[in-house]
């Protein structure tokens, strides 16, 4: 477990000093909500009625601007070999690695969501905002692990990652959005949030092994 | 540096072993037997599956047919191999102490050495600077210091001599002396011939189809 903790660290380490990691997916997602209203326009309530789908859909593509970099730099450095080696169980070390990127990418985005709501003019902004989104991004990255571990043996994966992981995104978007809009209308929890905390759960249980066993095949 | 205890005769053993890569068949029927102290050099030409064999016996890749047995007892932490492949392990932007430090704190071993052993590779001007930014020699001596961070009784080694320059021979040939005086064994795919003689060779060529 020590062992684990350590390859945690070291990839929030390196995904912090490797620049993009940190800034690029929150940029993308603040850049989208951003240009939304200019396109939408400023309707009363029309806005305020599209931002909890627009949101989560801004999620789901500002993470795949980040998913294929999972795994890839530790496969090309050779670095994956030596933690095979390691003898700690793949499934923990890829789960390590995608809680490292998400807490490092994935998070920014849920503490901008207040904000976010405030440019969709939501009628009721509250830090509740944030929750739906941080157990989106946490499936998200979980389901896109197992997108970047069948692809990062593969030249510019991208494309392909967002190809397989977005029908796995679909859950998340129809409950992420359903309580999302709750939030904003000033309401609290209701049933959709469960489904969410659910579906996180769902991947929590299947990604790791579906990681461990296409890193093996790499 | 710990004794490594084997309580086999044999260090390594390759029984019938198969290997494919891709669609082509590399080699079938390889037997081979390697006692602890021993330098195995594995020989052939390009594409004839040195690597293949390097990567099977560290566990990171299947041999179509065949077993293979590893003697050492466990060491307690990891899978007691040392691989040395032509990807090194080290991320553009880690540099070589927090690389070692990392190493140490996933096999739960302690750190204090890291020190001398950078100075022991002549890598202690450069222990903070990113790798990207290190020479192939010098990013090899980083992955060198692994061996004496994480000591595992077998060593696999791909080309160890590549991009060293003369000292980075030399010191090579001492560090696997004196892994094969602690009981520790060899494997390793050599092209150029190297100042430590191999007490066996192994020619994978003679294998081939």
């Amino acid at each position: 477990m020590k062992g684990v903790l350590a390859i945690f660290r070291r990839e929030i380490v390196l995904a912090w000093g490797g620049g993009s990691g940190l800034f690029l997916p929150a940029a993308f997602f603040a850049g989208t909500i951003f240009l939304a209203p200019l396109g939408i326009g400023t309707e009363p309530g029309l806005l305020s009625r599209l931002a909890p789908g627009l949101i989560f859909v801004a999620l789901c593509l500002a993470s795949l601007t980040t998913l294929e970099r999972i795994f890839q730099a530790d496969l090309e450095a050779g670095a994956l070999d030596q933690h095979r080696l390691s003898g700690l169980s793949m499934e923990l070390v890829s789960v390590a690695k995608v809680l490292a990127h998400w807490l490092v990418s994935g998070l920014p985005i849920a503490i901008l969501t207040p904000l976010a709501a405030i440019m969709m003019r939501a009628e009721s902004i509250s830090l509740l905002a944030i929750l739906p989104v941080l157990l989106g991004s946490l499936t998200i990255f979980l389901w896109g692990g197992v997108g970047a571990s069948l692809t990062a043996g593969l030249r510019r994966s991208g494309p392909l990652v967002a190809l397989l992981v977005l029908p796995l995104f679909v859950p998340v978007v129809i409950f992420g959005s359903e309580e999302l809009g709750l939030i904003l209308k000033g309401e609290t929890f209701g049933p959709a949030l469960g489904l969410l905390g659910a579906n996180s759960l769902a991947a929590l249980a299947i990604a790791p092994f579906a990681m461990a066993l296409a890193l093996k095949l790499e | 540096m710990p004794r490594f205890a084997c309580p086999t005769e044999f260090a390594l053993k390759l029984t019938r072993v198969t290997a494919v890569r891709g669609y082509a068949l590399l080699f079938s029927g390889l037997e081979f037997e390697l006692a602890p102290g021993e330098f195995a050099a594995v020989r052939g030409p390009n594409g004839s599956g040195k690597t293949t064999l390097l990567r099977m016996v560290a566990g990171l890749a299947e041999p179509e047919d065949g077993e293979i047995n590893l003697g050492f007892d466990d060491v307690g932490y990891g899978r007691g191999m040392y691989f040395l492949g032509h990807e090194l392990g080290l991320r553009p932007n880690e540099t070589p102490f927090s690389h070692l430090s990392d190493w140490a704190d996933i096999h739960s071993l302690p750190k204090d050495s890291i020190p001398q052993i950078l100075e022991r590779l002549g890598l202690s001007r450069r222990r903070d600077v990113p790798s990207w930014s290190l020479s192939a020699g010098q990013k090899k001596r980083v992955a060198l210091a692994r061996a004496l961070i994480v000591p595992s009784p077998l060593w696999l080694l791909d080309e160890p001599a590549s991009a060293l320059d003369v000292s980075g021979q030399a010191l090579l040939c001492e560090l696997m002396r004196e892994h094969l005086a602690n009981g520790g064994a060899i494997l390793a795919a050599l092209h150029d011939p190297m100042e430590l003689k191999p007490d066996l060779e192994l020619d994978i060529g003679a294998f081939a189809p």
